[in-house]
C-alpha cells in the first residue's frame, strides 16, 4: 500500500500524531506537522512512496511547527525543528512544503557522511546513471525533471549520492524542485508529469514540486552505474550544444560541487578520480527540452554498445 | 553503580531518554540486542550530546561494530568522519602553530581536545573538536599574539565591547582563525578568568604540564587535566547538554587513574589551585552517571570536600536538569530552561566580583534592547 491509497485525512491525522513516515531510499523522514495544505501536498508529490509505521528507525525526525510571529503582526509561521533544534529562520506558514525540503536537504548534507555528496540531479536508464552536477540556477533541476518523464529512473534532483565502497549511486528519491519558468515548461513538456501546488515568491521565487514516478520510487533502493556526467547550462534561445569536458576539468568541477569532499578527504578523491575515469563527461548547453531529452539518448546509447560488444 | 560512597547513592536518576546513551558509554557490548526503536531514540540523544562519533570509536574498540544494524550505523560512521576531519584540520592548525611559534620559545600548552588528541588517548577518539585551545603564559600572550596576526591570523571579533571583555577580564585573546583555514584557535593564559573567584596558580600549571615526545608543544599534569575539565563542567557560562564534559572527566580517570601517585598529586593539585570543590562535583557525578571506578582511598579523601546541604542539593538538582541532551521530542522543558538561568548566573557570579558583573550584565542588556530596536525599526 502506499501513501496515494490513504485518504488526505488520515494523512493529516499521521502529520499530526505519530508521524507520516517518507520511504527515500537512503534516508527515511519521519514528519510532523498541523501546517495546513501539508497533508494535500505530501499526498500528492509523495503518493507514490510506500505506507510505512512510524515506530522503527528513521534518519531524521522532523517536525514542521506552526507559530505565531508577533513582530509581524501576529502572521503565522512554520518553523522547521529538527530534534527540537531550529536550524533556520521561521517561514510563512504557506510555504510548508518548500520549507520541509530545504529542511530535509540540509540535514542530508550535515549527515550522511558515510557517502560522498555532490550537488547534483541523478538518472538511470537500464542501470547506467546519468549524474547531472550543477550549480543553482544552471537547469540542473529542469533537465532532472524533463529525463524523469521521459522514462528515465528518478534517483534524486538535489544529491549525487556516491557509495564509496563500490563508487555506485545511490538513489534518494523525492520530489523535483523546480523554480519560476521551469515550472510551466515542465508543464507543457510533460502534461502527465504530476506537479504539486505552486508556492509563490519564496526566497527562491516559485517553488513547484515534480513528483517521481511510480518505477522511480519503486526502485529507491536499487544503485545504478556511474556512465555519464553532464555540466548543463539553460540559456535562454540558446541552440543545443555538447562539448566533451576533459578528466581533469571534470574532476575540479565535480570535487568542488561536493558538501562533504574535503571532510572525506583521500576517500572523496578516490571517489571522484573512479567517477571521472567511469564516465564520459560533457558540458551541455540547452534551451528546448526536446532536444536536450533526445541529445542525452544518444551519449547514453554510444555508451552502452561498447558495454554490450564487451560483453 | 558503586555503592562504596555515601554521597553516590543519593544523586538523581538521569532521564529515561538517556539511560540507553549512559549505558552504551559505560558498556559498549549492552547494544548488541537493541531493536529499531531503541536505535532510533539512541541515535538522536547521541547526536545533541556530540557523542555519536565517540559510541562509534567504541564500539569499534569492543569489536561490536558488527552487530549495529546498518541505518544506525551510517549516522555513527557519519559522526566518526566529522571527528575524523575536525581532527585533521586540529593537526594540521598545530602544525602551523608551531611553525610559527617555535622561534619565540614560549612554552605552549595544548589544552582539552587538542590534548587529548596529541596524547592519543583511547577515549577521544571520535570526540569532536570545535576548536584548538592553547595556553602561554600571560606575560607572553600579547607578543604570541602578534606574530600570529602578522603570520595572517586574524580575528572575528569587531565589537569593541567584546573585544575589552576579552583583554581584560577574560583568560582567553579573542578567537583567531589562521588564513584560508576554518578552525578557530582560542589562546588562552589561565584556565579560567583572572576575575574569578578561584583563581589556580598559572606558573604552577605551567611548571607541572609535561612533554610531548616529538611536539613542540606541552600538555597539562594528567591530575591537571582532570581539574581543567572539571573546571570547565562546573564553571562554564553555558551549562547547556554538557554530558560530554563529564565524558572527558571519566575518559581522563580511566585513562590516568591507575598511574602511581595519581590519588595523591590530584588531591595535592585540587588543594594547591583551590580547585576542591569543582574536582568533588566533577568525580561525584561521572562515577554516578557513567559508572567511572575511583580509587577507594582517593574517594575516602574526597568526602571531606563534599560540599553540605543545601548547596549540594541545589547543584545536583541544577546540573541534573541541563547535563543530559534534551528529549529530541520534547524540547527544552521550563524547568531545564530555569535551572540553565540559575547555572548561567551561577557560573557568571563565579566568574566576576559583583560590580564587574552589573557593569557587564548592564551593557549586555543595553546592547539586546538597542539590537531588537534596531531589528524592529528594519523589520518595520
Amino acid at each position: 500500500m502506499n501513501i496515494a491509497e490513504l485518504p488526505v485525512a488520515d494523512v493529516r491525522r499521521r502529520l499530526l500524531n505519530e508521524g507520516l513516515s517518507l520511504d527515500c531510499g537512503l534516508i527515511r523522514a519521519r514528519v510532523r506537522s498541523a501546517a495546513p495544505g501539508l497533508a494535500e501536498a505530501l499526498h500528492r508529490l509523495y503518493g507514490a512512496f510506500p505506507l510505512d509505521g512510524c515506530t522503527g528507525f528513521h534518519d531524521v525526525t522532523a517536525t514542521l511547527r506552526l507559530q505565531r510571529n508577533w513582530r509581524n503582526r501576529g502572521s503565522a509561521e512554520v518553523q522547521f525543528l529538527l530534534d527540537g533544534d531550529a536550524p533556520f529562520e521561521a517561514l510563512p506558514a504557506a510555504t510548508h512544503l518548500p520549507m520541509l525540503e530545504w529542511g530535509l536537504n540540509w540535514c542530508i548534507a550535515s549527515r550522511c557522511h558515510r557517502h560522498l555528496l555532490l550537488h547534483a540531479g541523478v538518472v538511470a536508464r537500464a542501470g547506467l546513471g546519468v549524474l547531472i552536477p550543477a550549480v543553482p540556477g544552471s537547469g540542473k533541476s529542469t533537465l532532472t525533471a524533463a529525463l524523469a518523464s521521459r522514462g528515465y529512473r528518478l534517483l534524486s534532483d538535489e544529491f549525487g549520492v556516491v557509495r564509496l565502497r563500490d563508487h555506485r549511486l545511490l538513489p534518494l528519491v523525492r520530489p523535483i524542485s523546480l523554480k519560476n519558468e521551469s515550472i510551466a515548461a515542465l508543464a507543457r513538456f510533460a502534461p502527465e508529469a504530476v506537479i504539486g501546488p505552486t508556492f509563490r515568491s519564496t526566497r527562491k521565487g516559485d517553488v513547484a514540486h515534480v513528483a517521481p514516478t511510480r518505477e522511480s520510487v519503486a526502485a529507491r533502493n536499487e544503485a545504478a552505474v556511474p556512465a555519464l556526467v553532464l555540466f548543463p547550462q539553460f540559456s535562454r534561445g540558446a541552440a543545443l550544444s555538447v562539448e566533451a569536458v576533459d578528466d581533469g576539468l571534470a574532476f575540479v568541477k565535480i570535487s568542488g560541487n561536493s558538501f562533504n569532499y574535503e571532510l572525506l578527504g583521500e576517500r572523496a578523491f578516490e571517489a571522484v578520480a573512479r567517477l571521472v575515469q567511469g564516465c564520459r563527461c560533457y558540458r551541455i548547453t540547452y534551451s528546448n527540452m526536446e532536444e536536450v531529452v533526445a541529445a542525452v539518448g544518444a551519449l547514453l546509447d554510444e555508451r552502452v554498445q561498447p558495454l554490450a560488444v564487451g560483453q | 553503580m558503586r555503592p562504596s560512597a555515601r554521597s553516590v547513592l543519593r544523586v538523581p536518576q538521569p532521564p529515561a531518554h538517556c539511560a540507553l546513551l549512559l549505558r552504551a558509554l559505560a558498556d559498549p557490548l549492552s547494544l548488541r540486542h537493541l531493536g529499531p526503536a531503541e536505535w532510533d531514540l539512541l541515535v538522536r540523544v547521541a547526536r545533541r550530546a556530540r557523542l555519536h562519533g565517540i559510541l562509534h570509536a567504541r564500539l569499534v574498540a569492543c569489536d561490536a561494530i558488527g552487530a549495529v544494524p546498518d541505518r544506525p550505523l551510517a549516522h555513527l560512521e557519519s559522526g566518526a568522519a566529522v571527528a575524523r576531519y575536525r581532527l585533521q584540520l586540529a593537526l594540521l592548525e598545530q602544525h602551523h602553530l608551531a611553525r610559527v611559534l617555535t622561534p619565540l620559545g614560549v612554552p605552549l600548552v595544548l589544552l582539552k581536545g587538542g590534548a587529548y588528541a596529541a596524547q592519543e588517548l583511547p577515549f577521544a577518539v571520535g570526540r569532536p573538536l570545535n576548536d584548538l585551545d592553547f595556553m602561554v603564559p600571560a606575560a607572553q600572550v600579547e607578543r604570541v599574539e602578534a606574530t600570529l596576526r602578522q603570520a595572517g591570523w586574524h580575528s572575528d571579533v569587531d565589537d569593541p565591547y567584546d573585544e575589552r571583555y576579552y583583554r581584560e577580564w577574560s583568560h582567553e585573546v579573542p578567537p583567531l582563525v589562521g588564513p584560508n583555514r576554518a578552525l578557530e584557535v582560542d589562546l588562552h593564559h589561565t584556565i579560567l578568568p583572572p576575575t574569578s573567584r578561584l583563581r589556580p596558580d598559572a606558573a604552577r600549571l605551567f611548571a607541572d604540564a609535561e612533554p610531548l615526545p616529538g611536539s613542540p608543544f606541552r600538555v597539562l599534569a594528567p591530575v591537571d587535566q582532570v581539574l581543567h575539565a572539571a573546571v570547565h563542567l562546573m564553571q562554564d557560562i553555558d551549562a547547556s547538554e554538557r554530558l560530554r564534559d563529564l565524558v572527558d572527566i571519566d575518559g581522563l580517570l580511566r585513562c590516568f587513574g591507575a598511574r602511581p601517585r595519581f590519588a595523591a598529586d590530584l588531591l595535592a593539585h585540587a588543594a594547591h589551585h583551590g580547585l576542591q570543590r569543582p574536582l568533588w562535583y566533577a568525580v561525584h557525578f561521572a562515577r554516578a552517571w557513567l559508572d567511572t571506578p575511583l580509587d577507594a582511598g582517593l574517594a575516602r579523601c574526597l568526602e571531606e570536600w563534599a560540599p553540605r546541604e543545601p548547596a549540594l542539593a541545589c547543584m545536583q538538582a541544577l546540573i541534573t536538569a541541563t547535563v543530559f541532551p534534551m528529549h529530541p521530542d520534547r524540547g527544552r522543558t521550563a524547568t531545564r530552561h530555569l535551572a540553565w538561568h540559575l547555572l548561567r548566573m551561577r557560573a557568571m557570579w563565579m566568574r566576576m566580583p559583583a560590580g564587574l558583573l552589573m557593569r557587564h550584565a548592564a551593557s549586555k542588556l543595553g546592547r539586546k534592547i538597542r539590537a531588537q530596536r534596531q531589528a524592529a525599526s528594519t523589520a518595520g
